[in-house]
């Protein structure tokens, strides 16, 4: 369930591909919306009510972004329904061809927001390979 | 993975205070993508805490009318992206709105507030009203 997401985005943009996974309902409690933008990936995810020392956000150097939610229990009241479960989520992503010392974050409004700066493609990358 | 349309009924869907144990999980809202709720009681009143992440306040409407209260909330997705390609869309976007019949609650005092994506609404019961006697004649 905790398993790796690979997000690339050739696969979802195949017409076919992302009507399929656009409105997916997933297992997870913790819902993300992810955006390919021109610059950057964006990621949203909705975590009401969690105060920013309870989301743990880490990058590693190749590009696994990790997010955990740990959030105190609602004890001692007596509920007469409960829908909102008690958050001790993790979810891990893995983007390519991102600048992982670049990723920024905030929390606001019940929505963590977290920036994924993309690789310059167009920094030129080639290099000739001398044929002996 | 299910591919289930987007459930749009809800505003005739009238929720119950008073529920059967069982209802929520067979009701959409313990599933669905849409607006979570808790209730919770005491002595004095109701507190219902709605989960609206990403909504402004002002995009938040809650009215009471005829014993139903109904709370609808827009979350619009637009006007904070740079119209860039949705590779993952899971959250909820548009409308979503959840109707509760109120009893025994003291409409004109109900209080809302809104912190960190969570709306909350203290619904004070009734003074307990102590039934009143009056002694009949006997003729």
């Amino acid at each position: 369930m905790l398993g790796l997401e690979l997000i690339r985005k050739n696969i979802f943009e195949d017409p076919f591909f992302s009507d399929f996974f656009r409105f997916e309902e997933c297992d997870s409690e913790l819902k993300v919306d992810i955006v390919d933008n021109e610059k950057d990936y964006t990621l949203y995810a909705d975590i009401p009510d969690v105060d920013k020392k309870d989301v743990d956000l880490k990058i590693s150097n190749d590009g696994v972004l990790i997010i955990e939610v740990n959030q105190k229990e609602d004890n001692g009241r007596k509920f007469l329904r409960k829908e909102r479960t008690v958050r001790k989520l993790k979810r891990s992503f893995a983007f390519d061809g991102i600048k992982t010392d670049g990723v920024e974050a905030s929390v606001e409004n019940g929505v963590l927001t977290a920036k994924l700066p993309k690789v310059d493609i167009s920094v030129n990358n080639e290099r000739n390979i001398e044929i002996k | 993975m299910s591919l289930i349309p987007f459930r749009n009924h809800r505003l005739t869907n009238f929720e119950p205070f008073f529920d059967s144990f069982m209802k929520p999980f067979f009701s959409d809202g313990f599933f669905s993508n849409d607006m979570r709720i808790d209730i919770a009681e005491n002595e004095k009143e109701y507190v219902l805490k709605a989960e609206l992440p990403g909504v402004d306040q002002k995009d938040i409407d809650i009215l009471v009318r005829d014993n139903v209260l109904t709370i609808s909330a827009k979350r619009n997705e637009e006007k904070n992206e740079q119209r860039g390609n949705y590779i993952r869309k899971e959250r909820f976007s548009g409308t979503v709105a959840r109707s509760f019949t109120l009893d025994g609650i003291d409409d004109s005092n109900i209080e809302a507030s809104f912190d960190k994506g969570i709306l909350t609404l203290t619904l004070p019961k009734h003074e307990e009203s102590n039934p009143s006697f009056r002694r009949i004649e006997l003729k």
